[in-house]
């Protein structure tokens, strides 16, 4: 052989494991690795043409969780977003309810609540309600009974200006699968409650719970005592009429932004 | 022939054992998607599974015509799980007149005499309760508490009277309580329940024609007769466990 063949031959000896290695080569997705996995790293690096016969690499599978785990993680934020917030937002409540603390009179309450929340904790707003009312059996008795016509306050309307305070905001799973948040508010507030007998100031305290369906919806409930001094022809008495309301929030603007540090 | 038949049946082995490989392959799923298919609570703490809770209760009865009672009792219950506990309860009352049983007394005493207004003497029940709502809630922003809402339903017995008149009657009942840990030992128990049974609520005395007294109780009935009830749960062992 000339010294030109002699070239060409150690040319091919030499090239030609080098060209058949490339042609073997697995892309970075092929064998699962990552494009930021360090050097030297079996995972991301080329396996020299290894031919996969469906053996579980185990020190891959390890890695794969890892980075699916740290995954996981990034989604999860150190300080979480609260669901809803409600500074600076108005809020509708119609609602439903009824009275608990009287057995001689049964009252039937249809109102609304118009609330704006000036901080996330403190809103201001005004309650009302129109009353329907209907004497109890227990009424009947006694008059059946004792020859007595009980003394009874029926409520016509109310309507009340309030503040409210959130200091309780919570979440529930229900069947550890949806998770639900909630707040609980307390109200304090004053107003007029007219009865078949007469007008009367009212001092109005009571509790409640929002729970966030969505970004602008809520499902409410709400304990509220309407205290007021009923003139009975046998003298004034104080009257607590305890009502339990439940209803459906409106929140306008329908959405919020999160004001994040910078 | 025989080195042809080796060779096309190694590719068929081969071409079919990719194929089946690639088939078997699951989908890589997303962290998103794990997360929305997983528990929403991971690694809880099991405050109820497998843990006794005896309950000192404090209560008092609601909605009542003349007379209302407060209560005063224990309730000792093992929790099977999370979800599912069975227990026993127990109560003494203590009644007094209602504003209008006090209206009827001065207004008509002589119809009304002592002991003329039925109330609750004691009463005790076995009851199943099943806690389908769990969470947390966070007290002006700083202080966290567990917490979870249960119903109960049970059956017991009750004896009612008027003065030293009792009568005993089968109680169903049915509740929704909220239970607030204040600690992982310890939790604070306000329940609302509905006891069933039959009941003579008063006794009217009345003198006849010839000015006898006669005592006319009113027919037995059964209905309603809500509570309104606050315990301590104190629960043993005293550290709870940590699921998955």
């Amino acid at each position: 052989m000339d010294r030109r063949t002699w070239g060409l031959a150690t040319l091919i000896l030499f090239a030609a494991p080098t060209l058949s290695a490339q042609e073997m080569t697995f892309s970075l997705d092929d064998t699962g690795g990552s494009a930021d996995a360090p050097a030297g790293d079996p995972v991301a690096g080329d396996d020299g043409g290894a031919m996969d016969f469906g053996v579980i690499d185990t020190e891959e599978a390890v890695k794969e969780q890892a980075r699916s785990k740290r995954a996981e993680n990034d989604l999860i934020r150190t300080i979480q977003h609260r669901p809803f917030l409600r500074r600076k937002r108005a809020e509708f409540n119609p609602f439903l309810g009824s009275n608990v603390n009287d057995n001689l009179v049964n009252l039937f309450v249809a109102g609304g609540n118009l609330n704006f929340h000036l901080t996330e904790v403190m809103a201001i707003g005004v309650n009302g309600g129109y009353a329907l009312g209907s004497e109890t059996a227990l009424f009947d008795r006694v008059i059946e009974d004792y020859q007595v016509f009980p003394q009874i306050s029926k409520v016509l309307w109310y309507g009340t200006l309030h503040f409210q305070y959130a200091p309780i905001y919570g979440k529930f799973a229900l069947f550890n699968s949806w998770i639900i948040p909630w707040d609980a508010y307390a109200v304090l507030g004053v107003g007029y409650t007219k009865t078949e007998l007469d007008g009367h100031p009212t001092l109005a305290a009571g509790v409640g719970q929002r729970y966030f369906m969505n970004r602008w919806f809520t499902v409410n409930m709400e304990l509220r005592d309407n205290i007021f001094n009923e003139e009975y022809p046998s003298g004034s008495e104080l009257v607590h009429n305890l009502l339990f309301t439940a209803g459906v929030s409106f929140f306008i603007p329908p959405d919020f932004e999160y004001r994040t540090l910078r | 022939m025989n080195q042809t038949h080796r060779r096309l049946s190694l590719t068929l082995l081969l071409v079919l054992g990719a194929g089946l490989s690639h088939a078997e392959e699951p989908r890589r799923r997303t962290a998103m998607e794990r997360l929305e298919e997983g528990d929403a609570i991971r690694n809880p703490l099991l405050l109820r599974g497998g843990r006794f809770e005896l309950e000192p209760v404090v209560g008092f009865t609601l909605g009542d015509a003349f007379r209302r009672t407060a209560l005063y009792g224990i309730r000792a219950n093992y929790h099977i799980s999370e979800a599912w506990a069975i227990g026993l309860m127990g109560f003494g009352g203590l009644a007094w007149d209602t504003g209008l049983g006090e209206r009827l007394v001065t207004t008509r005493p002589e119809k009304v005499k002592d002991g003329s207004f039925s109330d609750i003497k004691y009463m005790g029940t076995l009851e199943l309760t099943y806690t389908p709502l769990v969470g947390k809630f966070a007290l002006f922003g700083r202080k966290v508490f567990n917490y979870d809402i249960h119903g109960i339903v049970g059956v017991g017995a009750n004896a009612s009277g008027e003065g030293k008149t009792e009568n005993t009657s089968l109680t169903p009942t049915a509740g929704l309580g909220v239970r607030t840990f204040i600690t992982k030992g310890m939790s604070i128990n306000v329940t609302f329940r509905d006891y069933i049974y039959s009941q003579a609520l008063n006794t009217v005395t009345e003198r006849d024609k010839e000015g006898k007294t006669v005592t006319n109780a009113s027919e037995a009935e059964w209905s309603n007769h809500f509570a309104l009830t606050v315990g301590l749960g104190v629960f043993f062992p005293q550290q709870p466990k940590i699921g998955k």
